[in-house]
């Protein structure tokens, strides 16, 4: 694909590595916070996962949108979410963004064109695309990015929203998280085919990345959505690994000791800690971002232990847009 | 999409679809369902469902300048129904109820196609002098509560009518609100006609006795004055 940057530069691997420790940061909290009953509901963690998050979201303009899966904390946090305004919708606040009616599964930041986590499996495709539509209609020159896991695969809506995309020239990137598994299913189990098959199927621009190098992830997004801002839809495979269960409390009885074992060696940001080091960057400096982010996060725990519960007239009032011009359109 | 304002008022979806329904073209199961009670149940929809030629251009135009998700609901039998559209037709508003009949004696509440089947019992209810007066609901979510339980105040009786099965429907809800609301103006229980509770048949013969017909809208006014 041309003469493009086969490496980043130290700076930018710093830059990636922080958000990767945010986002880990945060899901060490959330799942100690959900063991102590503080979060409702339930929640799946992206661990193993960060390398994607910030890989992707680092190829994106400000007009970009978004919208992500149940597993999705990572995606919203390396877009740039507030931490303070994501625990506080996760642990049901007030100030939570979306005032704590989302919660983890529905967490969405407008005002960063994150469209919603989604609760449904393969639901961001389509919501994606109708973005992606939006992006092409208004000329906004933006890209409309779907995360989605390889539960998805053996979705029609995915199969359908390839097509509209590929038919339509969307500026589109399918964004897979390929971990092996879906819920409590190993992919072979449930997809007969492959996603860059399904791809190839309708035309559309392809690529597999190890979804754990940090590095590669980002240089392989900045041509997937180089591509979908000027041709047309992408799909990128990221294959990564699910380190926790399928949500918290999983006890994963479905997978086997030496497959588990085998997780740590490709553990996102232990190799991006390589490769820093590599870089020139002292182990220190690493030691020291990691400690920045665990103390943001007790920050943002902090405040939204503090923060108000939400107000139910006001969850009532907003089940049809207020008067206001920002919604006339 | 219909969540959409409640993620913290941060956003709208303003999309209109619009959903043809209903049977009459014997056309099946699968192509003459009405399914406005689904939509209607779901928080953050709206649901129009028009009956007249007018309301066929004023509420597709409310629903388009509404900042929120509207369905369209219009009835495939109209869709050959002519008439004049004044140059400057009536603004609809969505939620706003209109009588489509004066009467004194009793209140059909309809929408839709059903409006004319109702129209037609009316005129028969007034060989039998009975005076009926039929509420044109236009709006199924949000319905104006206000327009039929004052209609009701006035004749103390009522009968919902639509073309959708009856069980769970949108007259079930109708006529919850008036039981609930109106109960002291009631001279009569609340009267319901709907399909019955099976799929849309297909031969003429079925079909016919499927769909309701005004004969059926008599009967139940009538039931309600005895």
């Amino acid at each position: 694909m041309g003469s493009k940057a086969e490496t980043l530069s130290a700076g930018e691997l710093v830059t990636l590595h922080e958000t990767m420790l945010r986002v880990r940061a945060s899901e060490a909290a959330l799942a100690k916070l959900f063991a102590d009953g503080e979060i409702p509901g339930f929640i799946h963690l992206s661990f193993g996962q960060e390398a994607v998050a910030a890989g992707v979201c680092s190829a994106l303009d400000r007009q970009d949108t978004l919208a992500t899966t149940h597993r999705g904390h990572g995606h919203v946090l390396a877009r740039g979410m507030d931490l303070h305004s994501f625990f506080k919708e996760l642990m049901g606040r007030a100030g939570g963004k979306c005032g704590g009616r989302s919660g983890s599964m529905h967490v969405a930041d407008m005002s960063l064109g994150i469209l919603g986590a989604n609760g449904i499996v393969g639901a961001s495709v389509p919501l994606a695309l109708g973005s992606a539509l939006a992006h092409q209609t208004r000329k906004t020159g933006g890209v409309a990015v779907a995360f989605f896991g390889d539960g998805a695969m053996a979705e029609g809506a995915l199969h359908e929203a390839l097509n509209m995309a590929a038919l339509w020239s969307l500026p589109m990137v399918f964004a897979c998280e390929n971990n092996g598994w879906s819920e409590f299913s190993p992919t072979a189990r449930q997809f007969k085919g492959t996603l860059t098959g399904l791809a190839a199927t309708f035309g559309i621009a392809h690529r597999s990345v190890d979804g754990n190098d940090v590095e590669a992830t980002a240089l392989a997004a900045r041509d997937a959505v180089a591509h979908a801002r000027s041709e047309g839809p992408f799909v990128l495979e990221c294959l990564t690994t699910r380190v926790r269960g399928h949500y918290e409390g999983d006890a994963q009885k479905y997978r086997s000791d030496e497959e588990r074992k085998a997780l740590e060696a490709r553990d996102p940001i232990a190799i991006a800690s390589a490769k820093l080091r590599a870089a020139g960057v002292a182990q220190e400096v690493i030691d020291e971002m990691a400690e920045k982010a665990g103390k943001s996060v007790a920050d943002a725990v902090a405040a939204a232990r503090d923060d108000a519960l939400p107000d139910f007239e006001a969850a009532l009032a907003d089940v049809y847009t207020r008067a206001g011009p920002e919604h006339a359109r | 999409m219909p969540e959409s304002p409640y993620i913290g008022g941060q956003a709208s979806v303003p999309m209109v679809v619009r959903l043809p329904h209903g049977g009459g073209l014997n056309a099946g199961p699968q192509h003459s369902q009405c399914l406005e009670a689904w939509f209607a149940h779901i928080p953050g929809l709206k649901v129009v469902c028009p009956a007249t030629v007018e309301d066929a251009y004023s509420l597709l135009r409310a629903a388009i300048d509404d900042p929120d998700p509207v369905i369209v609901v219009e009835h495939k039998g109209l869709y050959a129904t002519a008439g004049d559209l004044p140059d400057q037709p009536s603004p609809a508003r969505i939620g706003e109820a209109r009588i489509a009949r004066d009467g004194s004696d009793v209140t059909l509440v309809t929408y839709g196609a059903a409006l004319a089947t109702c129209i037609e019992a009316a005129g028969q209810l007034q060989e039998r002098g009975v005076s009926a007066e039929v509420v044109d609901l236009r709006s199924l979510q949000p319905w104006d509560k206000a327009a039929v339980l004052s209609s009701v105040a006035k004749t103390h009786r009522a009968v919902v009518v639509h073309e959708a099965v009856r069980n769970f429907g949108v007259g079930a809800e109708i006529a919850a609100i008036i039981g609930e609301e109106g109960f002291d103006d009631l001279d009569a229980p609340v009267g319901r006609v709907g399909a019955p509770f099976m799929p849309s048949p297909f031969a003429r013969s079925l079909e016919a006795r499927f769909i309701p017909d005004a004969a059926r809208v008599v009967n139940a006014a009538l039931k309600t004055l005895e």
